[in-house]
């Protein structure tokens, strides 16, 4: 599903933080992209949702370079794609609701329908009886949750999560990443860079050690040249 | 497209103050535009009318005492009419000058003839109608030359001063629409600018979730719309009313100036319109800008 080939990003002050990065991520897998602060992850999910265009290389989604797509066809990549990060971003003037069903609502899709999967979403995360609060008036783990449920509405392919439990307690940060294998098993391919080890030891995930900007580990290689007959 | 035109609402009423001074500063320049169009228009046709009304007046020289001489004002009458471009000549007696310039004076023929020591003091005249009207002032020398003829006048000045003016006017009024025109766009531009700071976290959602750059930039382009729509129908609104008591004034109050207001308000419609245009027209463009510049997509 995701191909980088020899991926290097170099930002406009010269400050270069991927060097010719190679990584495969099938359909339905789930990574977890490790490595100090500054190694490279951020920027590597930024790749992945045209943030950020690479400097060298390619990347590909579905055989789709994201490097020479067109500015008009990026919202329509971005619709098979959901993203969450540490900072949440919710709007804080919304409600629960409002919040995940704007994800709806700029795709332009009816009312109705929007309704009908706003709550049913909303239920998934666990977060029904909250519909009605604002992002303000629920915890952190809530707000995350917020945020996955919002990211996964549109029911994408692929999930992007940039830190999603920085913010949070040992605790909530597992109910968050459950939620997520959760949604993983449902079939989405996720992607998670993450501090919390304790988390990435438990789960028995592919993981992928980024560091000063090139992979230096990765433990899906060996299952990946299984799968390949290599 | 509800969303949109919601969310543009929104940022009209968020940023209430910037709103107002955008619509009042479109309202004013274009009210400044629909002024000077409509004075242009009717200096045009006072400068029309007045060009139109030119004719000749050819006084007989006193010094000559041909004012009693019939036959020699038939002979100058004649020769007149022989000039190149004259379509017609009227004879002013000396006796009908003085009742015309009784009336004009609001005095008896007695009194004005009191002031010049009992006698009427004004020669004979010719009033001359010219067929080609930029061709007034060669017909005026050339009669001027007919013998017996003392003076031809034709209101030399008046013209040249009326379309002066109008093209003073012209000058000024584009300047000045100018000036309103860019304040307004520039008004609009920052109006817009800052909505697109206030909803920054908004957008950056919408970009995330894969809103089209049509759906993020709707909002703004509604707004920059509007701005323009308001300040154009409330200029509209002023001038209308402007016009239409200006035109009531003129008829009742001054109805010997030679100004035209068109019986079906045509001039008025056209002018009207292009307020409208304009004002979109800078809206939309000030909306544009500002996105092009602001809004990263």
């Amino acid at each position: 599903m995701i191909q980088l080939r020899s991926v290097s990003k170099v930002y406009p002050n010269g400050s270069k933080a991927l060097s010719r990065i190679n990584l495969e991520v099938p359909k339905n897998d789930f990574v977890f992209l490790v490595g100090s602060s500054g190694a490279g992850k951020s920027t590597l999910i930024k790749l992945l949702f045209r943030e950020e265009l690479a400097t060298r290389g390619k990347v590909l989604i579905n055989g789709v370079d994201l490097v020479g797509l067109k500015n008009r066809q990026v919202p329509y990549m971005r619709r098979k794609m959901g993203v969450i990060f540490q900072d949440f971003k919710l709007l804080p003037n919304q409600t629960v609701f409002d919040n995940v069903a704007f994800a709806q609502r700029v795709l332009g899709q009816p009312s109705r329908l929007i309704r009908k999967r706003t709550l049913q979403m909303l239920d998934l995360v666990g977060l029904a009886a909250k519909h009605k609060a604002f992002p303000n008036e629920l915890s952190g783990g809530e707000q995350q949750r917020v945020c996955v449920a919002r990211a996964m509405i549109n029911s994408p392919e692929l999930l992007l999560a940039d830190e999603p439990t920085g913010n949070l307690d040992v605790d909530t940060a597992w109910g968050i990443a459950d939620l997520l294998c959760k949604f993983n098993e449902l079939g989405t391919t996720i992607i998670m860079s993450t501090h919390a080890m304790h988390i990435v030891e438990n789960l028995n995930k592919r993981v992928v050690r980024v560091e000063g900007g090139e992979i230096v580990e990765d433990t899906g290689q060996h299952a990946l040249l299984t799968r390949w007959g290599l | 497209m509800g969303y949109i035109i919601r969310q543009a609402l929104r940022s009209l009423v968020r940023n209430f103050w910037l709103s107002v001074a955008s619509i009042m500063t479109m309202m004013i320049s274009l009210a400044i535009l629909g002024f000077a169009l409509i004075v242009l228009d009717m200096t045009g046709n006072l400068a029309t009318s007045i060009e139109s009304q030119v004719q000749i007046s050819a006084y007989v020289g006193e010094e000559e005492g041909l004012e009693e001489d019939v036959a020699m004002i038939a002979e100058i009458e004649k020769k007149i009419l022989a000039v190149e471009h004259v379509e017609g000549v009227t004879v002013v007696t000396p006796e009908e000058g003085l009742e015309v310039l009784a009336q004009e004076k609001g005095k008896s023929v007695e009194e004005i003839k009191m002031d010049f020591a009992g006698i009427n003091p004004l020669p004979y005249r010719f009033v001359v109608d010219v067929s080609e009207k930029n061709r007034v002032k060669e017909t005026a020398q050339k009669i001027e030359n007919i013998q017996g003829v003392y003076r031809a006048d034709y209101g030399q000045g008046v013209l040249e001063k009326i379309l002066g003016l109008t093209r003073t006017l012209r000058l000024v009024g584009i300047f000045v629409v100018l000036v309103f025109a860019l304040a307004a766009f520039v008004l609009i531009t920052l109006n817009i600018r800052a909505n697109v700071f206030s909803r920054e976290k908004e957008i950056q959602i919408m970009r995330l979730v894969g809103a089209s750059n049509a759906f993020i930039r709707g909002p703004f382009f509604v707004e920059g719309t509007l701005v323009g729509s308001i300040g154009a129908v409330i200029a509209v609104i002023v001038v209308g009313s402007g016009y239409s008591i200006f035109s009531q004034f003129v008829a009742r109050e001054m109805n010997f100036l030679p100004i035209g207001f068109g019986a079906d308000n045509q001039i008025l419609m056209t002018v009207l319109a292009i307020m409208i245009a304009v004002g979109v027209f800078i809206g939309v463009t000030a909306s544009m800008v500002s996105m092009r510049r602001f809004l990263k997509l």
